[in-house]
């Protein structure tokens, strides 16, 4: 066969796949470091970096179109069984949510929550957190409109018996920004005339 | 297409004959329609999972090249089918163009005919093929009541 390959979107493509792959590294190794993805929505791009067929996703804040389902081609699961989970974070979380936090003995098969915010490092948070922990030098403030308090809470909840927890990569639209479970979150002083 | 093979067998025909003909077949569709992906092509190998008839367990009986595709032919004037295919070879591109034939013909687009020709061409070499194949089994038939016979005598 010589005629050329059909184009996918380029957020499906494994070029870009890569440098969302390297940006997710980096956002994993710097906590609160807010950064670019090439491609839009990041969500979305986030998930094609990670998801396979030797995943599982759920998506419990029904996220995701039938299309991103069908290219992903990954396993549906429920909450508590699911690798990753994609969630909205302007909702919070149901008292029944429950992300598998993993074990004692196998931490890594806890869930990563991918988690759709209105926007990172706004110039006008409506929160800001302050964070610490491994590489972090001494303290980071995360500015973010568009979570709810609530998952903060729990993700502290869930992230109390160390190593078990989960991992947090929030989403706006063009950027991340990751909360592994090893970093420690509170709240900071809302700055001055922020809603 | 009333005469045409089932469509799953229509993907066996287009692997019969030359790929040449597939190409100038898929050419002409892309030249005159859009073509979209459904979901990402993928090549690779697959393991081979069997139930093994007595106890009815699975086991994997080894691995396999595969390729499959998904797609969308839109034509010019809106129309548009789905297509898929998966082949046993490590070949994303010819799993994508054998997609785009199968949605052409399965959603009857302007040039099904074609397509719809390349099928029976297919069908009829593979007839041959299996005709070819029956008569060299035929002539490995082993007449065993011929030992009998000679047993007797002697």
């Amino acid at each position: 066969m010589t005629t050329t390959d059909i184009e996918l979107p380029p957020i499906w493509q494994a070029d870009s796949q890569q440098q969302v792959f390297r940006a997710l590294l980096d956002a994993m190794a710097y906590p609160g470091s807010v950064i670019d993805v090439p491609h839009a929505p990041a969500q979305t791009a986030v998930l094609a970096t990670l998801v396979d067929q030797a995943t599982s996703l759920a998506d419990a804040g029904g996220l995701l179109s039938d299309e991103t389902w069908r290219f992903l081609a990954t396993r549906r699961a429920s909450v508590d069984t699911a690798a990753y989970v994609v969630v909205d974070g302007r909702q919070p979380p149901g008292d029944d949510f429950a992300p598998s936090r993993g074990t004692s003995l196998d931490p890594e098969t806890s869930a990563t929550l991918i988690v759709a915010v209105d926007e990172l490092a706004p110039a006008e948070a409506a929160t800001t957190w302050r964070l610490t922990g491994p590489g972090i030098a001494d303290q980071v403030d995360l500015g973010v409109t568009g979570l709810d308090p609530a998952w903060i809470s729990r993700r502290n909840d869930w992230c109390s018996l160390f190593p078990l927890g989960v991992d947090l990569i929030l989403t706006d639209h063009q950027a991340v920004a990751a909360l592994p479970r090893t970093t420690t979150i509170v709240a900071a002083h809302p700055k001055p005339g922020a809603s | 297409m009333q005469d045409l093979p089932p469509r799953s067998d229509w993907q066996r025909c287009f692997l019969a004959v030359e790929p040449a003909q597939l190409n100038a077949a898929v050419h002409e569709i892309e030249a005159s329609c859009t073509i979209t992906p459904r979901q990402v092509p993928q090549a690779g190998l697959a393991m081979l999972q069997l139930r093994e008839p007595n106890r009815g367990e699975r086991f994997l009986l080894g691995e396999l090249p595969l390729a499959e595709a998904a797609v969308t032919v839109t034509t010019a004037d809106g129309v548009s089918a789905n297509g898929g295919a998966r082949v046993m070879r490590d070949d994303q591109s010819l799993a994508t163009h054998l997609a785009i034939l199968d949605a052409t013909l399965a959603g009857a687009l302007p040039l099904a005919s074609s397509v719809g020709a390349l099928v029976r061409a297919g069908a009829d070499l593979l007839a041959e093929q299996d005709r070819v194949r029956s008569g060299l089994l035929h002539a490995t038939t082993v007449d065993f009541s011929l030992l009998e016979a000679e047993d007797d005598d002697d």
